[in-house]
């Protein structure tokens, strides 16, 4: 999960803290948790329910429901219409992380 | 009591933004629902708060939005963003809209609805489109500007506008394009030859879609008359197989964004049970319309691209004209706009829908397409593939929605929106009959998510 | 699709209406007399279809408690469901999600369980004793179902009950009636019935005999047959959540109730709106209010889909099951329990559709025709 796929735009953005999977990272603000996770390098955000295969965010337009993960304790959120805030606890639903 | 507003306008894109202003203007009571964070629409998205970087990286149409967002928001209507509509019904007072609006549940009511949701991303339903690591296009370009994110490399697969825009303003960010794969049957450019009359009339977007095709096809390694793609990877994707010319090829690479176009959305409209057409031009459903966006059932009206897509300038347009005619029957209007300003808008409405033609005959999806593969997961929340799908509709059910409670497929959370074409695709091809007789996945609530605990606190009005 | 052809030499059988009824019926008297011509014909993706907007109960308590014969028919079709499921199972290769755990009716007020006991008491009354139930108080009710909210009082237990998906029931019914040689034609409408003299035509099909099992459209059919079948539209609507762990529920219950799937179906609402079929927000909101009252858990978990059917009732509630007077060969069925029943009729009541009044010993089909109607 240490492939970093993504870059910012901006080098001298405002950097975030947040919590993924209880580790604490900085990422750049204003970013969706969705866009979030991406910059982390996880493109799997959770299992799916029926074959347990992963699932990563796809349309990051709130359509597709694939990019849900916990925030702050609530389950399935939809990562993608949720911005960080700092501190901001997230939790995907991948066997073994949690 | 609560208060009953003269208009709810869904959507805080071109179309709501122009029908809010007219409406708001002309004195109404408004109220605009978003889902966004910030208004714009996917168009103009964060464009309120975009950087400098990301406006020159999102090109020209991207920032002539400004004066329609700043107008917007000096207008005296109410707004509210990040609002999830989930439940709409017909109500004694008119209309009563359900949502979710920061954790609460809040119900809204109206006496007229103006929908101006906007489209979404048509579904691309190749082999592995449910791999970690596919995205759409149209996330891409979300991602940038709402997120100034963009990927390191990438390929980009699939036709259309959006596609190529894309590609261009990765391309101005410096991101490594690995490959265009462009789905675009060749024939397509032939059909699309007596549409190009229709585009002429419109010369400085047909000037600038023409630039767009030729400087990708120029400056990326682009490839054209791509079928049967697969995208390749056990838990992630790892490559992407494809077809040309009857010789298979691979791509390696860690991320794909798919696109074939945009349709209209209509959950909406067809939870209010409003009657749906098949536009075969757009090979989509739509919501059933006059020019002033009025549509079957009284008091609800639609405009922009959640009607008939036709981009950012021709939504702006069909917002005023159906602000316009909220308002049409009132004294705020003259005789002298009634005549001339609506008049012009109307034309203006039809000759750009013409217009559109072309892209849409251009970039008409390949038929391919809309046959997945056996194995090819349709409904991505459920987990059905074709071959499910396919026996089902063979062994005699009548119509999507049969399907859907045999098969589970459109009973996900996504509420049937990434399956629900190609489930009607499957079953026409499957029942031999023409898109148009075969009706769309019905739609019920919620269109987002809401709990049990939230929906038995709702505010029942 | 079987390519069935218009013109085709007469079926012994023309089946009017797909759904639960009518595929049971279809499936029963196949199974009957293999060699029976059976056509049915089913209505478009469209219509309004109660046996798609069902809650899968397989449920004894509460039917017929004013009724004896109903009472002793309900038990006796899920008596019936085991064996029916096991033999639909296997011939259709579709698991149906069957289960005989056993029903809980929660009550959220003492009165509400005192009119629940008295309504028991009488259908135990009218069986016999062979149905069979205990009323709960609060901590019995806990003891089968851990978590309740402090407003449940008590609750109806019986291990009669049970559930099935009905959807899969549905498919599991077509599939095996067309494996045994049934004809069915998908997106038919029938407008007119003609009576032939030696038999009945209904959308170019001949038939023998005419069965109507068109849910809402039997009154209007049955009119064309002389036959009085006073049905209307009764709105249930329903809530599903999204998955949960299995086992959140123990038992099976008109109220709440979790699939294989591990969704959880919230449910029991009644209204009188006519052919509409919409969500409204006033009722989804109560019947979550109600879900949650009984299990507090619940209000955590997602809604991901909610509908409303129309429920095709009969004045007193119980089905009707008759033949026209007028055109022998023409009988109409009419039900609601189309789940707890589907044993019957597949059983029983296709019996009694060939060989007439020599296989209702009890009288109970007979008990139900409309003549009760007419007084």
């Amino acid at each position: 999960m240490s492939d970093f796929l993504f870059n910012h735009l901006l080098d001298d953005a405002h950097q975030c803290p947040i919590i993924v999977n209880g580790v604490a990272c900085q990422v750049p603000e204003q970013l969706s948790v969705a866009a979030a996770l991406l910059y982390l390098g996880h493109l799997a955000n959770r299992q799916h329910p029926v074959s347990g295969e992963l699932r990563g965010s796809y349309c990051h337009a709130g359509f597709c429901f694939e990019c849900l993960v916990a925030i702050d304790g609530q389950a399935n959120k939809r990562a993608c219409l949720t911005q960080i805030t700092p501190n901001m606890s997230i939790n995907t639903a991948l066997a073994g992380v949690n | 009591m609560a208060q009953i507003y003269d208009y709810l306008v869904i959507g805080a894109g071109p179309a709501g933004m122009a029908a809010a202003i007219e409406t708001s203007n002309a004195g109404l009571s408004v109220l605009v629902l978003d889902q966004a964070s910030s208004a714009g629409g996917q168009i103009y998205r964060n464009l309120g708060h975009a950087d400098k970087q990301q406006t020159s990286v999102l090109g020209s149409n991207y920032g002539a939005g400004k004066p329609l967002l700043e107008c917007f928001m000096a207008a005296n209507c109410d707004y509210q963003s990040s609002v999830q509509v989930w439940h709409i019904e017909t109500h004694t007072k008119g209309f009563l809209v359900a949502a979710i609006v920061a954790g609460e549940t809040k119900s809204f009511l109206t006496s007229h609805l103006l929908l101006a949701h906007g489209a979404m991303e048509r579904p691309m339903a190749i082999t592995g489109w449910h791999k970690p690591g596919v995205l759409t296009a149209g996330a891409g370009q979300i991602l940038l500007k709402s997120s100034a994110l963009m990927p390191k490399e990438v390929v980009l697969v699939g036709s259309g506008p959006l596609l190529l825009l894309l590609a261009q303003q990765y391309r101005v960010a410096g991101v490594a394009i690995k490959a265009i794969l462009d789905t675009t049957p060749k024939s397509n450019y032939w059909y699309a030859i007596p549409w190009l009359v229709a585009g002429l009339t419109n010369p400085m977007e047909l000037f600038k879609g023409l630039w767009l095709t030729l400087v990708q096809r120029i400056k990326i390694p682009y490839i054209s008359g791509v079928s049967h793609l697969e995208v390749m990877g056990d838990e992630q994707v790892s490559g992407v197989k494809y077809t040309v010319s009857d010789r298979v090829y691979n791509i390696d690479c860690k991320l794909v964004m798919l696109h074939q176009g945009i349709i209209a959305q209509t959950q909406m409209a067809q939870m209010l049970r409003c009657a749906m057409v098949w536009n075969e031009r757009q090979q989509c459903w739509q919501i059933k319309a006059d020019v002033m966006g009025y549509t079957s059932i009284p008091g609800v009206q639609v405009a922009g691209d959640g009607g008939s897509i036709g981009g950012a300038l021709l939504a702006q347009i069909e917002g005023r004209v159906a602000g316009m005619g909220r308002v049409f029957n009132t004294p705020v209007v003259s005789p002298w706009h009634k005549k001339w300003v609506y008049s012009w808008l109307r034309f203006r409405v039809k000759q750009l829908r013409w217009a559109r033609g072309l892209v849409d005959r251009l970039y008409r999806p390949a038929e391919w397409l809309s046959k997945p593969a056996d194995q090819t997961i349709v409904c991505r929340c459920e987990q059905v593939n074709a071959k499910t799908i396919r026996s089902i509709v063979n062994s005699g059910c009548a119509g999507v929605n049969q399907l859907k409670r045999f098969t589970r497929a459109g009973m996900g959370a996504c509420q049937g929106r990434q399956c629900g074409l190609n489930l009607s695709h499957l079953v026409a091809q499957t029942q031999q009959r023409p898109m148009a007789e075969v009706e769309p996945l019905s739609v019920r609530p919620p269109l987002s998510p809401i709990n049990l605990g939230q929906l038995a606190k709702s505010l029942r009005l | 699709m079987k390519p069935v052809k218009p013109l085709s030499p007469a079926y012994d059988w023309i089946i009017v209406g797909g759904g639960l009824v009518g595929a049971s019926i279809a499936y029963g008297l196949i199974q009957k007399q293999p060699q029976l011509r059976i056509l049915v014909l089913d209505g478009s993706d469209t219509d309004y279809r109660a046996s798609v907007g069902n809650f899968g109960l397989i449920w004894v308590q509460g039917k017929g408690h004013n009724f004896p014969a109903y009472a002793n028919w309900s038990l006796q079709g899920a008596d019936l469901w085991p064996q029916f499921a096991q033999q639909l199972s296997f011939q259709s290769q579709i698991d149906l999600g069957y289960q005989r755990q056993g029903g809980l009716e929660f009550a959220l007020s003492q009165s509400h369980l005192d009119t629940l006991s008295e309504e028991m008491a009488a259908i135990a009354d009218h069986t016999q004793g062979a149905f069979h139930y205990n009323v709960l108080n609060r901590e019995a009710t806990l003891a089968l179902q851990p978590g309740l909210g402090e407003a449940v009082v008590g609750a109806i237990y019986s291990p009669q009950d049970g559930q099935v998906n009905p959807l899969y029931l549905l498919l599991a019914l077509q599939k095996a009636s067309q494996l045994c040689g049934v004809d069915y034609q998908s997106s038919c409408r029938v407008d007119t019935i003609e009576a032939l003299g030696h038999g009945f035509k209904a959308a170019g099909f001949v038939g023998k005999k005419i069965l109507l099992c068109a849910g809402l459209d039997n009154q209007r059919l049955g009119k064309q047959l002389a036959m009085h079948l006073p049905v209307r539209p009764v709105k249930g609507q329903i809530l599903i959540t999204e998955r949960t762990d299995l086992g959140m529920l123990n038992y099976a219950s008109p109220q709440l109730l979790q699939t294989a799937e591990g969704t959880i179906q919230v449910g029991g609402s009644s209204e009188h709106l006519g052919l509409d079929d919409r969500s409204s927000l006033d009722i989804m909101s109560s019947i979550a209010e109600e879900a949650v009252a009984v299990l507090p858990n619940l209000s955590n978990l997602k809604l991901v889909r909610s509908w409303g059917a129309l429920r095709v009732m009969s004045p007193d509630g119980a089905p009707i099951y008759q033949q026209s007077k007028q055109y022998k060969g023409a009988f109409g069925v009419c039900c609601h329990s189309g789940v707890t029943l589907a044993a019957a009729h597949a059983g029983p009541l296709s019996n009694w559709l060939l060989n007439s009044l020599n296989e209702d010993p009890l009288n109970l089909i007979e008990a139900m025709s409309n003549e009760r109607f007419s007084i």
